[in-house]
């Protein structure tokens, strides 16, 4: 063998290649725009809309006030006495904070650029750390009528995930979670601005009406007599002590307009096959109509193409006649502040106080109800797995107990959780203990299946091997068929850690107990507001992030105690 | 052995019958009037067809499925006492080896049971493994071998408590020819060093030839001994055994009275 031969010399080869040149260039970009959206930050004065409404000076402004007070009752509120900065000096340090971390995460870009032209296995992950700086921006930055930094950030996240997808190699899985979160991210953001662009909407615009004002209500309706006009809209209020009403509700007196009619009930909400027509009727008005014409009147658009009359200046005309009508395709109303609010936002809704003037930042208090519901989960989920693994043992080995409880055990589970909630609460009293028995219900129910599935799962020759020593039933037990369920029961208890947790909320709403997050979610479902739907979703990320907590608690231990056991997969 | 004392009985059957689904319809006959002794420290092979009771009358001896009626002997004793005395070894035609535990905590695992002391058990697993030349993987985990190295440790764990007899049904039977002749040497040579009286059941003739002092040739329909082979190929029986004539003899006379057997199947059908 000539081990002499010169070695290809591959260096240029790598610097032209389009697979590294493409995603290097992407990722060039979003560099760019992170370095942009750091300086321009930093440069801004501090009443800028854009620093002043961001997470971070927000934040600032509550600790300094904290400062105030002589023994502040938060952590951050004595970092900020202990400093000694005023609100000025604090937002800064905040300016510059983020300042830093744009760069920083420019700087890991960098380095990846770096690291896809040598071809090091790290490229990637120096990308990734780029992403998850571009996309905690999101979570700083306030969106603002009119200012683009958002944008820029929301572009910049899309092109480090072009140039993710472009580098070779595998895809690991904390890369494939932070490409999800971001994908996710960008559409929640770029959904909305588009949405609010069409306000909130896809229609198809319809014929306007054709309108003759009138200075004055007498006026429209003598036109209306003339045959002039097909109609005239009015308040029915108005309408009702002039005219007699079609349909007729009872033979009333003399009027003062014989020949007019007014529809007493006009349709209000029109549609064409399931798309609605934009706007409705309002409630207040109506229209009068010539009394030979009454009877073929009963909605709006009947009366498009023909001439109409209102008051000038009256709601009838201002409120209603003149608005473009359309017709709704897609009602993207789900994407209004109100709804989904701004990343933004949620976050910022974290780092401020709970209730106007508060003590104490919405994270701390839901921190401490996360930990009394995961106390409560915790309680539940132990109790309920104890009670499975009897259960499923027991059925394991009594084969008449399996038969004669089996269907009582799955007939619990559907029953609804809502329903035996609040029996629970009565017979144990609004306590821990209530609620904890609640979770372990819901817990029980796939750790009994499971161990019963899993006892039974050593093939026969495994149990005649048993057999062959003699071996009592509790030997066969411990040695043999408790270390073969043990998959199927790791299983069951994965799913019940994250059923656990939602088992303690449910429990928590019929209890009234004040302490953990179910009460916190109903607080804020309550009053459904700009100001209490962001605190809303921050309280359902941190119950998410119980469960997943407690899910990924639960795989490390399963990863731990089955370690020895084949890798299936 | 230079003095030959008379060996004991350690296997007696006598009109031993086994039916499976006697009050139903599809009543299958798996044995009918068998009657064998088998001596301490024979290599005794059960050859025969599928169906024709050979896996039957091992498990019969092992306890693990009990006579309709007849007489059967292990060590002088039913065979349930013989089970709870722990007389005998089992080698399945699968590994069944445990996935959790280490190949020397597989072959300690009758020891646990059995309630040896820790030291004891650990002692005689290696030393079993060093037997079936496995000492090195002592801390693998079985599906980190391949399936010879796994029956060789299923070999070492039957072994590993010292008993009398050891029961192998088809334990090569899923091996490819090559390592199955290799683990044909292997089994071999631990017979001759440990004396052990073993029970083999195979589907194949020279395996038998090769491995036995006495075939029991099998048929089925009902399940029966058709006659007792003596072996008197000579031991030491090594690699070259196979290529010599009065081998060849053996495996002859074998495959024609199974084929003998085989015909007299056909012709009842």
């Amino acid at each position: 063998m000539d081990t002499s031969l010169p070695r290809p010399n591959t260096v240029t080869l790598k610097v032209s290649n389009p697979r590294v040149l493409i995603p290097a260039l992407l990722a060039l970009g979003a560099g760019i725009l992170l370095l942009i959206v750091g300086v321009r930050y930093r440069s801004l004065a501090q009443n800028a809309p854009l620093v002043a409404e961001s997470t971070l000076a927000e934040l600032a402004l509550w600790m300094t006030e904290q400062a105030q007070e002589d023994a502040p009752p938060s952590l951050l509120g004595g970092l900020a006495q202990g400093w000694g900065m005023d609100a000025a000096a604090l937002t800064t340090a905040m300016q510059t904070l983020v300042f830093l971390w744009c760069v920083g995460a420019a700087l890991l870009i960098g380095l990846g650029i770096v690291g896809l032209f040598s071809q090091a296995s790290w490229a990637r992950r120096a990308l990734l750390g780029g992403l998850i700086g571009l996309d905690l921006l999101l979570l700083l930055i306030p969106v603002l009528e009119g200012d683009s930094t958002v944008a820029l950030i929301l572009l910049g996240i899309g092109l480090v995930l072009a140039a993710l997808l472009f580098a070779p190699g595998r895809i690991s899985k904390v890369l494939g979670f932070m490409v999800v979160i971001s994908v996710l991210l960008i559409v929640w953001e770029s959904g909305k601005a588009l949405a609010e662009s069409i306000n909130y909407a896809i229609t198809v615009p319809q014929a306007a009406w054709s309108v003759t004002p009138y200075s004055s209500l007498e006026d429209a309706l003598a036109a209306l007599e003339n045959g002039e006009i097909a109609a005239v809209v009015a308040d029915q209020n108005n309408l009702e002590d002039l005219m007699a009403s079609y349909p007729a509700d009872e033979a009333g007196g003399e009027m003062a307009y014989p020949a007019l009619r007014y529809i007493s009930r006009p349709q209000q909400r029109e549609a064409t096959f399931i798309f609605l027509m934009r706007p409705n009727l309002p409630g207040r008005l109506s229209f009068a109509v010539r009394e030979e014409q009454a009877a073929q009147i009963t909605r709006p658009s009947q009366l498009i193409g023909q001439q109409v009359g209102a008051v000038e200046g009256d709601f009838a005309l201002t409120d209603y006649l003149v608005q473009p009508r359309s017709l709704v395709l897609l009602n993207l109303q789900i994407l209004n502040d109100l709804n989904l609010p701004h990343l933004q936002t949620i976050a910022e809704a974290f780092l401020q106080p709970a209730r106007r003037n508060g003590e104490f930042l919405l994270a701390r208090i839901l921190g401490e109800a996360a930990l009394y519901t995961w106390r409560e989960a915790l309680f539940g989920f132990g109790l309920g797995v104890m009670f499975g693994l009897l259960l499923g043992t027991l059925f394991a080995h009594i084969r008449l107990l399996e038969r004669a409880l089996l269907p009582y055990v799955v007939a619990s589970q559907t029953v609804p959780i809502l329903a035996i909630a609040p029996m629970v609460v009565i017979w144990f009293g609004a306590s821990f203990t209530s609620v904890a028995i609640i979770a372990a219900y819901i817990t029980f129910f796939p750790v009994t299946i499971n161990t019963l599935r899993g006892l039974q799962s050593p093939n026969p020759t495994a149990v005649e091997l048993m057999d062959s020593y003699a071996a009592s039933w509790w030997t066969k037990l411990w040695k043999l068929r408790f270390p073969a369920a043990l998959p199927y029961i790791f299983t069951a208890l994965k799913v019940s850690a994250t059923a656990s947790v939602v088992g303690a909320i449910i429990g928590e709403l019929p209890s009234g107990m004040g302490d953990g997050l179910g009460r916190a979610i109903l607080d804020f479902s309550s009053d459904y507001s700009l100001i209490s739907t962001p605190k809303l979703y921050a309280a359902i990320i941190t119950a998410a992030g119980v469960g997943v907590i407690f899910f990924v608690a639960v795989s490390i231990v399963e990863r731990f105690v089955l370690r020895r056991y084949v890798r299936s997969a | 052995m230079a003095v030959e004392t008379p060996r004991r009985v350690v296997i007696s059957a006598r009109n031993l019958n086994k039916t499976f689904n006697p009050s139903n319809s599809d009543v299958v006959i798996a044995l009918q009037n068998v009657n064998l002794d088998i001596v301490q420290g024979e290599f005794i092979s059960l050859i025969g067809p599928s169906g024709c009771g050979k896996s039957t009358l091992l498990r019969l001896i092992a306890d693990l499925t009990q006579p309709s009626h007849g007489d059967l002997t292990v060590n002088g004793k039913n065979p349930h006492q013989a089970r709870l005395d722990r007389d005998y070894g089992m080698v399945f035609q699968a590994a069944t080896l445990y996935d959790w535990r280490s190949v020397l905590k597989n072959v300690q695992l009758p020891l646990e049971i059995m309630g040896y002391p820790a030291s004891e058990r650990d002692r005689r697993a290696r030393e079993m493994l060093e037997l079936v030349e496995l000492g090195k993987f002592a801390h693998h985990y079985p599906w980190q071998l391949s399936g010879g190295m796994q029956q060789r440790v299923s070999i070492a764990r039957a072994l590993a408590f010292e008993p009398s007899i050891l029961l192998m049904d088809e334990p090569f039977g899923a091996l490819d020819e090559f390592t199955r002749e290799r683990m044909n040497m292997e089994l071999l040579r631990i017979w001759e060093q440990t004396g052990i009286t073993v029970i083999f059941v195979t589907h194949s003739i020279p395996e038998a030839v090769f491995l036995s002092s006495r075939v029991v040739v099998m048929s089925p329909r009902p399940g029966r001994i058709t006659q007792v082979v003596d072996n008197d190929v000579p031991y030491p029986r090594v690699f070259e055994t196979r290529e010599t004539p009065r081998f060849f003899e053996k495996v002859t006379e074998v495959r024609e009275l199974l084929r003998d057997a085989h015909l007299i199947d056909e012709a009842t059908i």
